[in-house]
C-alpha cells in the first residue's frame, strides 16, 4: 500500500470509479481489461494495460477516487516504474501533486487541472499516451503538447 | 461501450483544455449531466451542475429534473432554490445486485464477520468507539487518517454486504418454486439468488 492520505478524504466513490473504467475501456484498445479488486471489499480500480513505456511489457493504473473528489491515480509496470497523479491533502506539498517516476518520488504540482472523474481519466491517458509514443517519461507531468 | 483504436496524434496546446474539448465533443448535453450529477454527493444548484457539466443552466435544469422524476437525481428545495445531487439508493443498489449475482449467502456472510472484525480492530487501536471521536482525535499529516478513510469504507461496505444478504429472502415471484419445477440443478441457480440471470455488469 502506498497511501500517502494526510486527511479525510471521506468514502470511496465506487460511482466515480465506475466512470473512470468506462473511459478507460472506451479511450484505447490497448486496455486489456478494468475491474475492481473486490466487488464486497472494493478498495481501488485496476486498469491493465497490454503494453507500457519503452520496454515495458504492460503497465497498470490502480484508481481510487473518493467522494470529496480526492484521487490518487498510480501507474506502475513491467520496469517497476511508478508514478502518481494525487488529488488530497498533503502538508508538505499542494493538494493537486504529482509523485515522480522511476519510484514516485520526488513531489511537485501536479498539471492535472480538470476535476470530474472522467476527464482526469482523460488527462491521465494523453499523458501517459504521449510517454508511451515518445518513450520517455520527463514529460509525463507538463500539460502543454509540444513539452 | 466502444473500444476505440489507440489515438494516432497527440494534443496540441494544454492538456486540460483538450480533453474537456474531446468530451464535450464526444457527448451529448444528457449525458454530461448524467455523469456529472451521478459524482455529486453534496447538494448542487443547476447552474453549478451546468458549469461543470459544460452545458447551459436551462439545459441542466431540464435533464435534471427528468432525472428526478426517474429516481436518478436527488432534488431539494432549498430558501436559495432547488439543488440537485445524486440518490444514493441508485448506487446502493447497483452495487448490492452485482455482489447478490457474484456471491454465495456464505461469502457475504464471511465478509462481513471480516469486516467487522477489522473495525474492531481499528477501534482498539486508536481506542475510540466512532469515525466522529477518531477525526477529532487527529491531526493533519497523521497516519490515523489512512484508518478514517477505511473505517468509513469498512461501515458502507458492511451496509451493501447486508441489503445483499437480505435480498435471499426476497422473492415475490416464487422463482425457487419455479427453479424447482424447471431446472435439472437448482441448487446453484437458488444460491446465486433473484439478479442471477442479469445481462448487465459493474465489473469485468
Amino acid at each position: 500500500m502506498d497511501e500517502d492520505i494526510e486527511g479525510d478524504v471521506g468514502s470511496l466513490d465506487v460511482a466515480a470509479l465506475e466512470e473512470i473504467r468506462e473511459e478507460f475501456l472506451g479511450l484505447d484498445g490497448l486496455v486489456d481489461h478494468a475491474g475492481f479488486d473486490s466487488l464486497l471489499d472494493p478498495t481501488e480500480l485496476r486498469i491493465h494495460v497490454d503494453d507500457g513505456i519503452g520496454d515495458a511489457m504492460w503497465c497498470r493504473f490502480d484508481i481510487r477516487w473518493y467522494q470529496t473528489g480526492c484521487y490518487s491515480v498510480h501507474h506502475t509496470d513491467g520496469n517497476g516504474v511508478d508514478f502518481r497523479f494525487d488529488h488530497h491533502p498533503k502538508p508538505d506539498a499542494p493538494d493537486r501533486h504529482f509523485h515522480h517516476p522511476p519510484d514516485a518520488d520526488p513531489v511537485t504540482a501536479s498539471c492535472i487541472e480538470v476535476t470530474e472523474p472522467r476527464l482526469v481519466a482523460r488527462a491521465v491517458h494523453q499523458l501517459w499516451r504521449r510517454a508511451y509514443k515518445t518513450k520517455e517519461t520527463t514529460s509525463l507531468n507538463t500539460a502543454k503538447n509540444p513539452p | 461501450m466502444t473500444t476505440s483504436d489507440p489515438p494516432e496524434n497527440l494534443w496540441e496546446g494544454d492538456v486540460n483544455e483538450t480533453v474537456v474539448e474531446e468530451w464535450t465533443d464526444e457527448t451529448t448535453a444528457f449525458d454530461r449531466v448524467r455523469q456529472v450529477v451521478d459524482v455529486t454527493t453534496e447538494p448542487q444548484s443547476a447552474v453549478e451542475i451546468a458549469d461543470r457539466a459544460r452545458v447551459s443552466p436551462p439545459t441542466a435544469r431540464k435533464y435534471l429534473s427528468t432525472m428526478a422524476e426517474d429516481g436518478r437525481v436527488k432534488h431539494i428545495s432549498t430558501d436559495a432554490g432547488s439543488q440537485y445531487m445524486r440518490a444514493p439508493q441508485m448506487l446502493a443498489m447497483r452495487r448490492i445486485a452485482a455482489i447478490h449475482r457474484e456471491h454465495t449467502k456464505a461469502e457475504i456472510r464471511e465478509s462481513i464477520r471480516e469486516l467487522k472484525e477489522e473495525r474492531a480492530s481499528i477501534m482498539e487501536a486508536h481506542e475510540v468507539g466512532t469515525i466522529d471521536e477518531l477525526t477529532l482525535a487527529l491531526d493533519a499529516g497523521d497516519e490515523g487518517w489512512n484508518d478514517v478513510a477505511r473505517w468509513r469504507q469498512i461501515e458502507q461496505n458492511l451496509e451493501i454486504a447486508q441489503a445483499a444478504l437480505a435480498l435471499y429472502g426476497f422473492d415475490p415471484d416464487d422463482s425457487h418454486a419455479a427453479a424447482v419445477r424447471t431446472a435439472e440443478s437448482t441448487t446453484e441457480r437458488r444460491e446465486r439468488g433473484t439478479f442471477g440471470d442479469d445481462a448487465s455488469r459493474s465489473t469485468a
